[in-house]
């Protein structure tokens, strides 16, 4: 017999005798932000008691850069489609951080989803792949695969989301990135 | 740190229909993932997917998708139109069924447009990712896909809360 909260309205199941085994979850939300009016952020203090990290994020951002405390990172890639073409991009790191995407223009929404595998793996070098979009109703809209490297086995313990290379544009109004661990 | 990635409904069809509608969303979660695994009655294998939010109908959704159908890889866009593009699935021309995982982000916020990124898969044609943009500011609590959806077609939506 499900169980529904009075407070959020959601189902969950009971744990009384009797009913099916509840397996615990294994995606648990870790930390959040909102830096609308800020140009980066940091995730710190990342439990290292995972498998996994996912970031989803969506709001105003330009350019959006991802490091941690292994550095600015190695080398990125993407490959996107703009509309009436497709192209792929390599970087070296730029500004401190890893692109995530190539959005141009601030004030327009984006979201995205970077997962980060093994994170505090010290066998493994660090490692992201992301799905980025930004749609405007405009020619000024791509949709994005990105992957980035860190060439060091160290555990990843914070991450820092800047929005644009110079650090000079800010999150716009609105804009939320979520931090999710995964066993 | 709270559990979350919390299932909310799945719908999964016994007979064909034109529209499956998830209705009376909670807006207690800040992103929602829905994850398909369909098929069409169309003869062929290559249907199209499209959806909507709270209804509206307007001419209030565009979209980009890059694609490969394993001869060309491109990318294509669409402005002010009256539906999103979830998709394409295969049809009776093919025995496998078209898995897509949509993700739908901050849908309840009253401050920005809404977003959807999507990974639809249709095994017997096409690869591709595409992003869509509802533009409208209000908190989403309907959705409703729209094709030709054969029975066994599965709909699961998935709530997911942020810290």
């Amino acid at each position: 017999m499900a169980i529904r909260s009075l407070k959020t309205g959601t189902f969950s199941r009971s744990g009384l005798v009797g009913n099916p085994i509840i397996m615990p979850g294994s995606y648990e939300s870790i930390a959040s932000a909102s830096p609308s009016g800020s140009t980066s952020f940091t995730f710190s203090s990342i439990p290292s008691t995972y498998s996994h990290l996912q970031i989803r994020y969506t709001g105003v951002s330009s350019y959006p850069l991802i490091s941690s405390n292994l550095g600015a990172g190695t080398k990125s890639h993407s490959l996107y489609g703009y509309g009436t073409g497709v192209a792929a991009y390599a970087w070296d790191p730029l500004g401190g951080g890893m692109y995530v995407a190539i959005d141009g223009s601030s004030g327009n929404v984006s979201s995205g989803i970077i997962d980060i595998l093994d994170y505090t793996n010290t066998s493994k070098n660090k490692t992201f792949r992301a799905l980025h979009g930004r749609e405007t109703n405009t020619a000024d809209s791509s949709i994005h695969f990105a992957s980035g490297f860190w060439n060091s086995t160290s555990a990843i313990s914070s991450i820092t989301i800047t929005n644009n290379v110079a650090g000079s544009v800010a999150f716009g109004a609105g804009t939320t990135f979520a931090l999710y661990g995964v066993n | 740190m709270a559990k979350t990635y919390t299932p909310i409904a799945t719908q999964t069809l016994t007979s064909s229909t034109g529209t499956v509608t998830f209705s009376s969303i909670p807006a207690t979660y800040t992103d929602l993932v829905f994850v398909l695994n369909i098929k069409s009655t169309d003869a062929g294998i290559d249907t199209d997917v499209t959806g909507t939010f709270n209804s509206d109908t307007g001419s209030n959704y565009s979209w980009t998708r890059i694609y490969g159908d394993g001869t060309t890889a491109g990318a294509q866009r669409t402005s002010s139109q009256s539906a999103m593009r979830i998709g394409n699935q295969s049809g009776t021309g093919s025995s496998a069924y078209s898995p897509m995982i949509l993700n739908i982000m901050n849908y309840s916020n009253t401050t920005t447009y809404k977003t959807m990124i999507g990974r639809p898969n249709n095994p017997a044609r096409i690869v591709d990712a595409y992003v869509n943009l509802w533009r409208s500011t209000a908190a989403i609590s309907t959705v409703t896909f729209n094709s030709t959806f054969a029975a066994g077609s599965t709909f699961t939506l998935y709530g997911i809360l942020k810290a």
